[in-house]
């Protein structure tokens, strides 16, 4: 006849060699799971009840923890994807909200994006884009080609001092004058080196006419007819513009 | 009898297998080990009342 109090010993006793496995011998904290596996005590169920409850909680807790402590924990390996990202599309800040970058030939606008949209979830905790802005622009040649030729963008997504213009007279002042593909781009290498956004919480306007607003994770909404003959105060919308490099 | 048996059986086997998830969980090794002593005193409790 099976004891289930012995079967359930010994099993105990199994445990521990498997944990060996996991996390190696010698460590403080194997002792510890040792010494509560065979301290449990099958006659007190209150009491592994209790047990079971607190562990239960304890991995909810490390399920939900709070960001900081991932963060503070894994600091040296993101911080490691973070340069890899800096690195490979070779961003640089420029200013407060005026960022640079250059995507090597071969290279796509889509892929920064990814890769954007990839490390945001581990680096700040959530989206960097809406998805379903990804599931349009990855058809859309804009963002997937790539380029022939190394490109270098750079953006000034805060434009300060912008008076009261319709778009066409801000047109031909030179901003509101960066071409949605560049824009989202720069915003997203932005976010991922800073953790900032580089429209500063503001709604601004593409050449195109559509809007990008950045709220929990970049927001695109298409035109209306009358972003074309708002100035930029009076719809809500801050520009943007191409800027040159400091040399 | 024999059913609250196997219940007591399987809750330790469940244990064993939080106490495992555990170890492999993302959380720092003090944070683990203060759950863990957390978990040895609520045993150590257990045995007090019993002894009393």
């Amino acid at each position: 006849m099976i004891n289930p109090a012995a079967t359930a010993q010994q099993q105990i006793g199994e445990a521990v060699p498997s944990f060996q496995t996991v996390v190696g011998t010698g460590t403080k904290l194997l002792s510890a799971v040792a010494e509560l596996m065979s301290a449990l005590d099958p006659s007190d169920e209150a009491a592994l009840q209790r047990v079971h409850g607190l562990l239960s909680d304890g991995l909810r807790g490390v399920q939900g923890r709070p960001l900081a402590d991932y963060l503070e924990d894994h600091r040296d390996y993101l911080e490691g994807l973070r340069q890899g990202f800096i690195e490979k599309y070779d961003v640089r800040i420029l200013g407060a909200f005026q960022v640079g970058l250059t995507l090597k030939a071969g290279m796509s606008r889509m892929s920064l994006i990814r890769d954007a949209a990839y490390l945001a979830q581990d680096l700040l905790g959530r989206h960097s884009v809406y998805g379903w802005h990804l599931e349009k622009w990855k058809k859309d040649s804009a963002f997937c080609t790539p380029v022939a030729d190394d490109l270098t963008l750079a953006i000034d997504g805060y434009v300060k001092n912008v008076s009261r213009l319709p778009r066409v007279a801000r047109a031909s002042r030179g901003v509101s004058n960066v071409e949605l593909c560049d824009l989202v781009t720069a915003h997203q290498a932005f976010l991922i080196a800073t953790g900032k956004d580089l429209f500063n919480t503001r709604t601004v306007r593409a050449r195109d006419g559509a809007v990008v607003h950045f709220g929990l994770a970049l927001l695109v909404r298409e035109p209306s007819a009358s972003d074309e003959l708002l100035p930029v105060r009076e719809s809500g919308n801050r520009a943007v513009r191409y800027i040159q490099e400091p040399v | 009898m024999e059913n609250k048996k196997e219940q007591v059986t399987d809750l330790i086997l469940e244990i064993r297998e939080k106490l495992d998830e555990l170890l492999l969980a993302d959380f720092s090794e003090a944070n683990k080990e203060a759950l863990i002593r957390q978990a040895l005193e609520i045993v150590e409790e257990g045995k007090k009342r019993t002894v009393q």
